[in-house]
């Protein structure tokens, strides 16, 4: 596989852009609830990265893959699934009204992990 | 404040005690009085929306309700674009405010954002995830949303466009971590072709019969009995032309809904004769305009106005450029002195209102819009003064009308940029001493002289069209005229420049985002000397401007197809020419530029390096690195060597303003180095609006003793808060040493001063002081902050009794209590300056 082909294959589920089946409620334990969590100060439609798990993990695999070596990050998304994941740490959002400015780590003004408190 | 109170107190005493928003209520008229309170604050707050203030979703249904009935249609993809924006148009919700005598907006109710969501699906998902404005009942709009969501995702212009930019690049910028905005044709900064559109001898009738001779005569040639490769061109040229013309006749049915509207309210339901009068007024401008050129000021400020709805209802637009003394002074011109239809006071007041037209205006942005750019919903810098195309004195009555009413009406968006030069005469520069006084935060001055010959060095723009210059966002000048004018400046062309130094001590691994964005430039601590060090700066700055300047390029290359613009093609002279779309590069000229935000920490970064690593050896590197790596905790005592002990940008001091320059010089030399699609230059712009507040969790701990979560400078070359020492004077002549013609596009000044200081005639002496050896060191830009401590203080106390104190956040206004706290603080820390 040529570099190129591998960076495509990480990196293509953060280009699927957000569809209606995501805006539904998620579970009780998302990443984006999940302290690793890092939410991309780009956009707030929901990308970002695991701070912990590296390029190479899937946390929906049967049974999940955890790589902690490595340069990249795992790109996942606000609202998927962490109930298999063994590194979920569940967070304190310090920011609940988001009239403040960003704070990656603390800041989800989602209207779904909202609705979760 | 009590009404009482409000109505015991004179003008004069509020006057005397700076408290110049309610000497502007009592002095305003009761109209401009009226407007200025009927229009919602939009400016996001922080990260979120005003309680109240709405998404739209009206454009959003009934633009995927006609994208769905034209997926199946033999449309060419552009006549499709311009058919769903003539069904918006055909049917948006109109309405005219009680007392107003302009029309526009671009949403269905005031207190609206509008939403395009064909544009960008992140934004789309960003518009269902907040918390705060979707409009009642919540549930049943969500499940609206839900399905333009589904449906706009993969179909929207990002979508389309991701796939075909380069992987990495384009993962580099989601992180988020080094730039800003998207490469869009669609979402960022449009200037217009004003002198096609705006100097009368055209509008949109007249540019439908020249489309018209255009398809004719490409009709004929396509049809001689030859065939090439200019026959085979053609086709895709009569597309763009026919997409045009849906456009433009759109447009004039919509003002013509507009007249409809004000008859039937004046012949139907007004009693007031005086009313009925206005709005029968009303009726006759929207008749006339955009159909044909204006004759009136009302009508000219009345085209301006539709046009700059149509292109919002087109693309995402984060800035206004015009130079609306320049384009409808001579309307102000005709009616007040040569036919005297107008009197100066009924004309200030159409003025006024068209100033709140604008702050009005509102379309939901991303995140990162929001938090850059708070309180405002986006930098709509109008351009004022300077000179003409021949180079003579440009200001006029109407620049003095704006200045006043501005005073009046005090909204902080749109602000002005004042060109000054040295014809500028002193009765005007008074009123925009004025404005600054009065604590508006703008107008911003602009030395003219020097940047016509800057708009003449990096893009080659001809004297003549130079001149004519206006703000294309907040601070980058570009011509607008049929070659000159840059028909979307791409946002993400926005570099977080602190990485630059960041990267210096990670080898260009992001820590904050966890991956390799900048180059793999060797451990910090192998290097020997502050010339390899330096050398890896180089290598950082090069990476990630290019990271960011490629996706633009790419954008641009591919927008003529995938994602056109036909109503700014058709009031492009270029476009309706050529019949090529106005973003095709082949017909534009080029004005790029790199923003540059959080750059200057960049040089006092690199002298502390040098000083006490380098020079004094009073640390060694590796432990340098140990310290950023931990975000200085546990090296406090060393960190204040970093603050203190290290020379620092705006106090004069050849050897930290030596490295600045020496920067500057590498990036001239790189933004030559660098073209866009059109083959020209992309020289940088430091400057940061409130980006040094949004990334102050992005950018980690650095040498100039910042922590991780500090807010980051607030200027594009201001100084640390609070670290210029030396006064004003040596601030200036740091600035000075920056040649501001061939080392940047523009460099961004903030300034606080004392209103104390500059009350009465010899303040203005003071500033005008000032201001002249601001001119002789040759700088680009400065602006003022003019509200002392204690008011902002107050203000943060009791937010409700400073509603209307206004603040210069950066390249931009804002009302104080609509931008977050950290911002807040940052305004205060800037160092007050004390003059003479
Ligand atoms: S749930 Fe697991 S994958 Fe998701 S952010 Fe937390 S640690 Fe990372």
């Amino acid at each position: 596989m040529s570099k190129r082909d591998e960076k495509r294959q990480a990196y293509t589920s953060m280009l699927i852009p957000q569809t209606q089946t995501d805006l539904q409620k998620p579970g009780d334990k998302v990443c984006g609830n999940c302290k690793n969590f890092l939410e991309s100060s780009w956009s707030s439609d929901g990308r970002g990265a695991c701070n912990i798990l590296k390029f190479g993990s899937n946390i929906h695999s049967q049974p999940p893959v955890y790589i902690l070596e490595g340069k990249d990050g795992y790109p996942t998304k606000t609202l998927h699934d962490a109930s298999a994941c063994k590194y979920y740490e569940k967070m304190t959002f310090v920011d609940k009204d988001g009239y403040e400015c960003s704070d990656p780590q603390y800041r989800r003004v989602m209207r779904q992990l909202q609705d979760k408190e | 404040m009590a009404q009482a109170a409000l109505k015991n107190t004179s003008i004069e005493e509020f006057e005397k005690k700076q408290e110049w928003w309610w000497a502007a209520e009592k002095r305003r008229s009761s109209r401009l009085d009226y407007l200025r309170k009927a229009i919602w604050k939009k400016g996001a707050i922080g990260g979120l929306y005003a309680p109240g203030v709405k998404t739209d979703l009206e454009q959003a249904v009934l633009t995927t309700n006609m994208a769905r009935s034209l997926e199946n249609a033999p449309d060419p993809y552009v006549v499709k674009s311009a058919k769903i924006f003539a069904h918006v148009l055909d049917n948006k919700t109109i309405f005219i405010t009680d007392h107003a005598q302009l029309v526009g907006y671009t949403g269905s109710l005031p207190h609206t954002m509008n939403w395009n969501p064909s544009i960008a699906s992140i934004l789309n998902a960003e518009v269902f995830n907040d918390p705060t404005s979707i409009p009642d009942p919540v549930d049943k709009n969500q499940a609206v949303i839900q399905d333009i969501v589904g449906y706009w995702a993969g179909k929207s212009d990002l979508d389309k466009m991701m796939p075909v930019f380069d992987m990495e690049d384009m993962m580099k910028m989601l992180s988020g971590s080094i730039g800003w905005g998207v490469p869009l044709a669609r979402g960022g900064y449009s200037n217009k072709d004003y002198e096609y559109l705006m100097t009368g001898k055209r509008a949109f009738q007249e540019i439908l019969e020249e489309i018209d001779k255009k398809i004719d005569e490409a009709d004929e040639l396509v049809h001689t009995p030859v065939a090439n490769k200019e026959i085979a061109l053609m086709y895709d040229k009569l597309n763009n032309w026919e997409a045009m013309k849906i456009c433009l006749e759109a447009g004039i049915r919509i003002a013509k809904r507009y007249a409809r509207l004000a008859r039937i309210i004046a012949e139907n339901f007004e009693e007031d004769p005086k009313r009925k009068e206005e709005l029968l007024k009303i009726a006759a401008a929207c008749e006339r305009v955009p159909a044909h050129p204006p004759r009136t000021l009302q009508e000219s400020f009345q085209y301006d106005i539709f046009i700059q709805m149509m292109s919002r209802t087109e693309a995402i637009e984060g800035a206004w450029p015009c130079r609306p003394d320049y384009y409808h002074g001579p309307y102000y011109d005709k009616d007040v002195n040569i036919d005297k239809t107008l009197t100066p006071e009924e004309a200030l007041d159409l003025v006024g209102e068209f100033l709140i037209r604008a702050a009005e205006v509102c379309q939901f942005k991303p995140k990162f819009a929001r938090e850059g750019l708070q309180g405002i919903d986006g930098t709509w810098v109008w351009t004022m003064g300077g000179v003409d195309a021949n180079g003579r004195d440009a200001c006029n009555d109407l620049t003095i009308a704006f200045m006043q009413a501005a005073r009046l009406v005090r909204v902080a968006n749109p602000t002005f940029a004042f060109r000054w030069h040295p014809h500028v005469q002193d009765k005007v520069m008074r009123e925009v001493f004025e404005c600054i006084r009065h604590g508006l935060g703008y107008p911003s001055i602009r030395h003219d002289p020097i940047l016509i010959a800057n708009a003449m060095h990096w893009h080659g723009h001809p004297i003549e069209e130079a001149r004519l210059w206006v703000h294309q966002a907040c601070m980058s000048p570009n011509p607008p005229t049929k070659h000159g004018y840059q028909p979307m400046r791409m946002a993400n062309a926005t570099a977080n420049c602190a990485k630059i130094i960041e990267y210096v001590f990670t080898s260009g691994f992001d820590k904050i985002v966890n991956m390799q964005v900048g180059a793999e430039t060797p451990d910090v601590t192998t290097f020997k000397d502050f010339e390899e060090f330096f050398a890896a700066w180089v290598t950082q700055m090069k990476t990630i401007f290019s990271i960011l300047v490629r996706s633009v390029n790419r954008a641009r290359v591919l927008a003529p197809t995938l994602t056109p613009r036909p109503f700014l093609s058709a009031i492009s002279e270029r476009s309706v020419e050529s019949g090529l779309d106005t973003l095709d590069p082949s017909i534009a000229r080029g004005n790029a530029w790199i923003t540059a935000f959080t750059w200057v920490e960049n040089a006092d970064s690199l002298a502390a390096v040098k000083k006490l690593v380098f020079e004094e050896k009073k640390y060694t590197m590796a432990e340098l690195k140990e310290a950023l790596d931990k975000n200085w905790e546990g090296y406090e005592e060393m960190r204040l060597d970093f603050v203190k002990n290290a020379p620092k940008w705006g106090n004069d001091d050849d050897y930290v303003d030596s490295i600045m320059l020496r920067c500057l010089d590498e990036c001239a030399k790189f933004s030559k180095e660098i073209k866009c699609p059109c083959g020209n230059n992309w020289p940088i712009l430091p400057e940061n609006v409130s980006g040094n507040i949004h990334y102050a969790n992005i950018v980690g701990a650095l040498p100039n003793g910042r922590r991780l979560g500090d807010a980051l400078y607030d200027g594009g070359i201001s100084p640390g808060p609070g670290l210029d020492k030396n006064g004003p004077t040596a601030v200036l002549k740091s600035c000075g040493k920056i040649d501001h013609i061939t080392q940047g596009r523009a460099f961004l000044l903030n300034q606080r001063l004392s209103p104390t200081q500059l009350a009465g005639e010899k303040g203005y002496q003071l500033w005008r002081a000032y201001m002249r050896t601001w001119a002789d060191l040759g700088l680009d830009h400065v602006q003022f902050n003019m509200v002392d401590d204690s008011t902002l203080r107050a203000a943060q106390k009791d937010p409700e009794k400073y509603q209307e104190v206004i603040v210069r956040v950066a390249g931009y206004s804002a009302h104080f209590v609509d931008i977050s706290r950290k911002t807040q603080d940052n305004i205060i820390q800037r160092t007050v300056q004390g003059l003479g």
